[in-house]
């Protein structure tokens, strides 16, 4: 069952066409991660999937439900959620204050204060701090912690391990089958191919704000995603018509 | 100890310099809005309070019940309908229609109440005083004033730390696109924090109308004027910094007031002029990262 499907997306920032005639699909409880090289697209789609950014044709479906010209706060209301590249925590709050935000939504699932410091123990030592104080890695660790507050269906993560220290970065990818534990879907956003692969249950490479490539890791060789990434050849493998795997 | 009763009366003062910023610094810090009519707004709570009076008998201190609601309706309102609208169209256009509110107020009022001032009665606290000693005496309006000042700042920081809603305002003043992808209507969240500043301007205007003797149309250009003076002395985003602010501010004009009737407003602008070179971000104020 799809959780999200993007049918013929083509969005931008004003004449600019950022991405173009993009359609995909997200099964629940999948980890759906897009790679590509910086200018792809990526932070685009992501944008216009939680409505940051109108879109200019296509449609966003999520959950049987045409969420193309929904307002983005009522987007969150109906289950995804985003942590956005660069965190972007509340820096005048404290942590925990950051995650009882993260709550407003008011949906009802697996995800509360004590649930995310039992995931995050980190945060939960840190829940008195200002959020303005906290190294990258404690600020990646409540920005996913703050997301998952609002208990989504599908929660889109955003360059979590830019800027951060390789070990940070293992304790946040650490984290993520307790995430997926929860039926939860995600689309991971990430420039390290080989960390993603390695976590990713499909992956699609965005190239110039085109989809060129699409499958399970299982089934693509590094070649084929390395030269998809970096735009050497356009590949295609194992897509149906509507651009979800089959 | 002259200069002793100065700096009594100036604290008294300074009260309600802060009570009339307030809403002019929550304006700014959670929804980035120069609010050019801060001053007329506060005008325009003194005519709807003598309104109230005229039309009741009540006394003015009941007025605030009718009139402060009121002017929190009119805010949520305002921000909804006019300023919402005008802040998609960039940082200029909020600042263009609070002008604009500015002009229409003080030029309506004058066309409905002529130029005249309109009496806010006091009562029995217009002359009552507290006598200190034989050269200090406080008087009971200017403490009850400042009573309330500190009353409402303190009710106003424990919202802002204790309730949703308030950390919603923080959050937005932080980053509001990310609070909308939390979920919250940004909107509704920009409506309250504008109601409550009308509130706060509406209760400062009466004061400020009680305390002169009554209210006439052209008031605001004058306590707009305080209003921004306090809020930068004190410092942006700071309450308790606007309460400081305002009684920095009031110390300063009454000790000039000694010296010449004349000089209050002029030192009190050049205080204002010493904490910009010197402080930029006010005396409690944090630097602004941006």
């Amino acid at each position: 069952m799809s959780v999200l499907e993007i049918k013929n997306l083509r969005a931008g920032y004003g004449d600019l066409v950022a991405v173009s005639d993009l359609s995909f699909a997200v099964q629940q409880g999948e980890l759906f991660a897009l790679v590509g090289a910086n200018g792809a697209g990526k932070s685009t789609l992501l944008k216009s999937i939680v409505g940051s950014m109108s879109v200019k044709s296509g449609t966003i479906i999520f959950k049987d439900d045409d969420i193309t010209t929904v307002a983005d706060y009522k987007r969150i209301q109906a289950g995804i959620s985003l942590v956005p590249e660069g965190r972007r925590l509340f820096t005048s709050l404290s942590v925990e204050e950051n995650l009882l935000v993260g709550a407003a939504t008011g949906r009802k699932g697996p995800w509360n204060l004590k649930s995310i410091f039992e995931l995050l123990p980190i945060v939960e030592k840190l829940k008195d701090r200002n959020a303005g104080r906290l190294s990258g890695g404690e600020q990646q660790a409540v920005a996913i912690g703050r997301s998952l507050m609002s208990n989504p269906d599908l929660i889109l993560l955003d360059e979590i391990s830019l800027g951060l220290a390789p070990i940070v970065v293992e304790q946040i990818y650490a984290a993520l089958p307790d995430i997926r534990n929860e039926g939860l879907s995600i689309i991971l956003v990430e420039q390290d191919l080989s960390r993603t692969l390695k976590v990713a249950d499909k992956i699609a490479c965005l190239l110039e704000g085109h989809l060129v490539l699409e499958g399970r890791p299982s089934d693509l060789t590094h070649q084929q995603i390395t030269d998809a990434y970096f735009g050497h050849s356009i590949a295609s493998f194992g897509t149906s018509s509507n651009g979800a795997n089959s | 100890m002259i200069y002793l009763n100065s700096i009594s009366q100036g604290i008294l003062l300074g009260g309600l310099f802060a009570l009339s910023a307030v809403g002019l610094s929550l304006a700014f810090g959670v929804l980035r809005i120069v609010n050019l009519a801060h001053g007329d707004l506060m005008t325009l709570g003194g005519y709807l309070a003598f309104i109230t009076i005229e039309h009741t008998g009540m006394s003015t201190w009941y007025s605030f019940l009718i009139v402060v609601p009121a002017m929190g309706v009119i805010g949520y309102l305002v921000q909804r309908l006019l300023l919402q609208r005008a802040l998609r169209m960039g940082e200029l256009a909020p600042l263009m229609v609070t002008f604009g509110i500015s002009i229409i107020i003080p030029n309506s009022l004058v066309q409905l109440f002529t130029n005249n001032t309109e009496q806010l009665p006091v009562g029995s606290l217009a002359t009552s005083s507290i006598q200190v000693n034989s050269q200090i005496s406080i008087g009971t309006f200017p403490l009850v004033t400042l009573g309330i000042s500190i009353v409402m700042i303190s009710a106003l920081q424990q919202y802002l730390a204790r309730t949703k809603m308030g950390r919603y305002m923080r959050a937005a003043a932080d980053d509001s696109e990310v609070l909308r992808l939390m979920g919250v209507d940004h909107r509704r969240v920009y409506g309250i924090a504008m109601g409550i500043a009308f509130s706060t301007l509406a209760m400062a205007g009466i004061l400020f109308g009680m305390r002169q003797g009554g209210v006439s149309p052209y008031d605001g250009q004058l306590t707009v004027l305080f209003a921004f003076e306090t809020v930068i002395i004190g410092g942006l985003g700071s309450l308790w910094g606007t309460l400081l602010g305002g009684m920095v501010l009031g110390i300063a004009q009454t000790i000039a007031g000694q010296f010449s009737p004349e000089l209050p407003l002029l030192v009190g602008h050049l205080v204002f002029l010493g904490v910009l070179a010197f402080r930029p971000n006010g005396l409690l104020g944090k630097p602004v990262l941006r």
